[in-house]
């Protein structure tokens, strides 16, 4: 979900960096996912372009790949033009792979209360 | 997030500042948590452009780092807006762009972006990229403020340029004004560098003259208003003891002190210390054989140290003063050469004529005499002209010794000398003084030891005549006929016209 080499990259192996960046990355993600979702069927089609080039952005900043990946595809399809169904599922798919990220950052904040370490 | 947060790592003296404008909180925590590797940086981070303006038109910013999709002014107008700030026409800006068009970048470069990163920012990239421009921007900064130095010390160096001209001009005006005499011209010149060797500082000049172990005052600048370092007359004598005027001719060459009272050995000479003198420049100066030294001196301390200017200054002060004794001294010696003869030092035929004239056609008139040496060319054969020459040198100097009240002696030529006697207007009083002349010859004359013969006996005859109303020529040709008479008569040593004497 997350790509690690990056993270650490990043953050230098600081854990809590790691953790402070993804949880900001929930933070930035979840209002632009609930624009996406709030999209009616024939609004304009750059507002949804924008709202997936951010998240794609922020997404592959911290190396969350899998939000990325799908933020891309979003940000494609909706200059493309591509029709309102195939744009609700990719949007799903991008709110299922925040939860993903959600997962992992919970499962990061028990490493870093434990003794198992994020970067190990 | 804080619109504005300082973070990174400070070390070192020269930090350099990085703004940072992201839209995205994330990213920018991203970059700054990136640019923290880089040692002596300051990151400002900003989320909103419009803030990042305002902090930066008064803060000093090295480096800025903007997002290319912000919310208005986005990054393209924010890099105009910087750009248009005066004096940031050189500061890198980076962009942070997820745009890959060619459009968007050439619109970019238009705007005066300097480089790019690609989002997701590859980290040693970003590292990489910014540290190159904080460089470029560092050694930028480096040149500014040695151009500002170098631009200062040329303007600082123009200025002393153009005072030193100034003051050269001002020696040459004087050099080559007409209506001055020789020695105001030397005061003159003196007055005139005083007031200018430091312009607002008060300086005395002099001229020394070294004579033995003293040295005499030879000349000075006019009275100096306000510099009272003691009223010293011309020709007035310092122990070299008891002052540093040696030191510039033990040198060779200009030497100041900025503050005497630094100097310990200098501050413990009797007049340095009794004039409470505090800064000098010496220069000495050959002429005719003479040894001078110029001197400039202050009861204050210099307000900056001497420099190189001003010792240039003086030395030509010096080398001016130099030239008008050595032209002096030269006039000096022609004009010796044109009245006295090379040979014995006594006056020429010419000058002895001039003055002869002089005392004759004055007041009283004044008797004439000429003295004949006998069988001199004899002398010079046996003994050789070199003999010769010393005793005529012997002779000369004998006659002119027995010159007194306003007589004098003048060799007219070869062995003939003349003698004009002011004082005697009688024929006992003439005779009394011809007698003194004759006795000259009476001891032997030392011939310097030439051709191995010590001295040599040398007889002489006189032909002379009374003071007359007759004229000067007229006066000579009695003189004449009488020495000429004696020759004749070979009786006596001493015919005085109309009126032969026989001396023993």
């Amino acid at each position: 979900v997350i790509d690690r080499n990056r993270m650490q990259a990043i953050c230098n192996g600081d854990e809590s960096l790691a953790i402070e960046l993804i949880t900001m990355l929930v933070d930035e993600a979840e209002p632009l996912i609930r624009s996406l979702q709030a999209q009616q069927p024939g609004a304009n089609a750059s507002v949804a372009h924008e709202l997936a080039h951010s998240l794609k952005g922020i997404a592959g900043n911290v190396g969350a790949s899998a939000l990325r990946d799908v933020a891309a595809r979003l940000e494609t399809s909706t200059a493309r033009g591509a029709p309102q169904m195939m744009l609700s599922a990719m949007v799903s798919e991008a709110a299922t792979a925040l939860d993903g990220v959600r997962v992992t950052l919970k499962a990061w904040e028990a490493c870093a209360a434990g003794q198992a370490g994020i970067f190990g | 997030l804080a619109a504005c947060r300082i973070g990174g790592v400070v070390t070192g003296i020269a930090v350099q500042h990085i703004l940072l404008v992201d839209d995205s909180p994330l990213n920018m925590r991203t970059h700054e948590l990136l640019l923290r590797r880089t040692p002596n940086v300051q990151t400002h981070c900003f989320t909103s452009s419009a803030e990042a303006l305002t902090w930066s038109a008064d803060h000093e910013v090295d480096c800025f780092i903007v997002d290319f999709r912000m919310p208005a002014p986005d990054g393209l107008e924010f890099t105009r807006l910087i750009r248009a700030r005066p004096g940031m026409a050189q500061i890198p800006i980076i962009m942070v762009t997820a745009d890959h068009e060619r459009a968007i970048r050439y619109a970019a470069l238009d705007a005066g972006v300097n480089d790019f990163v690609e989002k997701p920012v590859d980290p040693r990239e970003f590292i990489a990229r910014v540290g190159t421009l904080l460089a470029l921007q560092d050694s930028r900064k480096d040149l500014d403020a040695r151009v500002a130095d170098l631009t200062l010390s040329l303007r600082e160096q123009e200025r002393t340029t153009r005072d030193h001209a100034v003051r050269l001009e001002a020696l040459w005006r004087i050099a080559t004004n007409p209506l001055l005499e020789d020695d105001e011209v030397i005061s003159a010149v003196l007055t005139q560098s005083a007031d200018v060797v430091r312009p607002g500082e008060r300086f005395i000049a002099r001229l020394f003259r070294l004579d033995g172990s003293d040295a005499v005052l030879e000349a000075a600048c006019d009275k100096r208003v306000g510099i009272d370092i003691g009223t010293l007359p011309l020709g007035s004598r310092i122990p070299l003891a008891e002052s540093n005027i040696g030191a510039a001719l033990e040198r060779g060459a200009a030497i100041a002190w900025d503050d005497i009272a630094a100097v310990p050995h200098l501050n413990a000479l009797k007049r340095l210390k009794e004039l409470r003198l505090r800064s000098q420049i010496h220069v000495p100066l050959r002429a005719g054989g003479s040894n001078f030294v110029l001197t400039y001196s202050s009861r204050q301390p210099t307000q900056r140290p001497f420099d190189s200017d001003d010792l240039s200054y003086v030395t030509i002060v010096a080398a001016f003063l130099q030239a008008r004794y050595q032209q002096r001294w030269q006039a000096e010696r022609i004009q010796y050469q044109t009245h006295f003869d090379s040979l014995t030092g006594i006056m020429n035929r010419a000058r002895f004529r001039v003055l002869a004239r002089a005392a004759c056609t004055g007041d009283g008139g004044s008797s004439l005499a000429i003295v004949d040496l006998i069988d001199f060319s004899g002398v010079n054969q046996r003994a050789g002209n070199l003999t010769g020459d010393a005793l005529l040198v012997e002779v000369a100097a004998a006659l002119a010794a027995v010159a007194q009240d306003g007589e004098f002696v003048g060799r007219l030529g070869g062995d003939t000398f003349g003698v004009c006697l002011p004082g005697a207007h009688s024929a006992p009083a003439l005779l009394a003084r011809l007698k003194a002349y004759l006795a000259v010859f009476e001891l032997p004359f030392s011939t310097g030891d030439r051709a191995g013969i010590d001295f040599v006996h040398l007889g002489a005859r006189i032909g002379a005549t009374l003071a007359g109303d007759v004229s000067f020529n007229d006066l000579l040709s009695r003189a004449d006929t009488a020495i000429k008479a004696c020759r004749t008569t070979q009786q006596s040593r001493i015919v005085i016209f109309e009126q032969a004497v026989h001396a023993a």
